[in-house]
């Protein structure tokens, strides 16, 4: 893990998950741009648009703002 | 460094020199110019504002996230970062760390993860911040037992009661680690002796559990009832049904009231 951080503000949601290819469907969901596939969190949940958190190394692990996504982030 | 690398090419040259003290880059909408360096806590910030940026850089600058996470650099959204530092802080207490290692192993470990977060909002309560969203995480992930152990958690329960409780019955010959997760279950699940208050509860909602509870105080000899309650609303609610439902339960009840701020508990204690 880097001493380094990256933040964003929520507002740039959208252009950080296109990034890593991916976007906010119709649904709200993030999807993948190319196939659609719904993106999981680690807990195998889909992850609305309003819930994405960020992206952390691991084959890209994208979090939730929910609270065991924060434990689980902060006791890693 | 990949992230000096690629900073170097972004940054005015005015700033190259001050990129290897950054620990924190920060892409904000709320700053004036393109970049702005902050020294906060002994920490150097690098906040950008892509909006400021020219479309080369700034497409650049999120074009490089996913190699910049592959070399391990987190990338989060303020309040998720905001959130995770100050978890991080209040549950590395030495009370809250304390409270953990002990009841590490004793309780089942799917509750683990609902006591840490108790303790976040529990710590967040004490000074004073706002605890609504927090609780709201708390059932939605974890729902009625979530709140139950908050609530019990809050109420300071796990050290004063459950902690005490396992003590006692550990230091018995005929202990079984089955009966202390029995009696922990119950607590948990029907918390026979508290009663806590919530927003989503009407006055009829109260009036029909405190009965509840009292009649079971009666029947299975439990001799108090502490009846909790946080914020404006129910602390009204309490001070209106309480007296209501004590007077028709025909049967002596002792009561005192403790109020601080917006926190109200009202004992109740069966008169011998």
């Amino acid at each position: 893990m880097s001493n380094i951080r990256i933040t964003f503000d929520r507002r740039f949601r959208s252009r950080v998950l296109s990034a890593f290819g991916k976007q906010i469907d119709t649904d709200g969901y993030v999807v993948d741009s190319k196939t659609g596939d719904h993106v999981l969190s680690r807990e195998g949940e889909q992850i609305s648009g309003n819930d994405f958190s960020g992206v952390i190394k691991g084959s890209w692990i994208y979090l939730k703002s929910d609270i065991l996504s924060l434990i689980q982030y902060a006791e890693r | 460094m990949p992230w000096y690398d690629f900073l170097t090419k972004i940054v005015p040259k005015n700033l190259v020199f001050q990129l290897k003290n950054v620990r924190l880059i920060q892409l904000r909408l709320d700053i004036k110019g393109p970049f702005l360096v902050v020294n906060d806590n002994r920490k150097t910030i690098l906040q950008i504002n892509p909006n400021q940026l020219d479309s080369i850089r700034r497409d650049r600058i999120f074009s490089q996230l996913p190699n910049l996470v592959q070399s391990g650099i987190d990338v989060l959204s303020d309040e998720f970062a905001t959130d995770s530092d100050d978890y991080k802080e209040r549950i590395s207490s030495s009370s809250n760390q304390d409270i953990i290692t002990f009841f590490s192993g004793k309780i089942p470990d799917s509750d683990m993860p609902i006591l840490k977060a108790s303790l976040y909002l529990k710590s967040v309560l004490e000074s004073g911040g706002e605890t609504r969203l927090i609780k709201e995480r708390i059932v939605y992930r974890f729902g009625v037992r979530g709140r139950n152990i908050s609530n019990l958690c809050s109420a300071g329960y796990f050290d004063s009661l459950l902690r005490p409780l396992y003590d006692q019955m550990s230091s018995t010959s005929r202990y079984s680690h089955k009966k202390f997760l029995n009696l922990y279950e119950e607590m948990i699940v029907y918390c026979p002796f508290a009663l806590f208050i919530h927003s989503h509860m009407s006055p009829e909602e109260v009036k029909s559990e405190l009965t509840r509870k009292i009649v079971a105080m009666k029947e299975y000899g439990i001799q108090t009832l502490n009846i909790h309650g946080i914020g404006q609303y129910n602390v009204t609610i309490m001070q209106r049904v309480v007296d209501e439902v004590i007077n028709s339960q025909g049967m002596g009840i002792s009561k005192i009231v403790e109020k601080v701020n917006n926190f109200l508990i009202i004992r109740l204690a069966i008169r011998k």
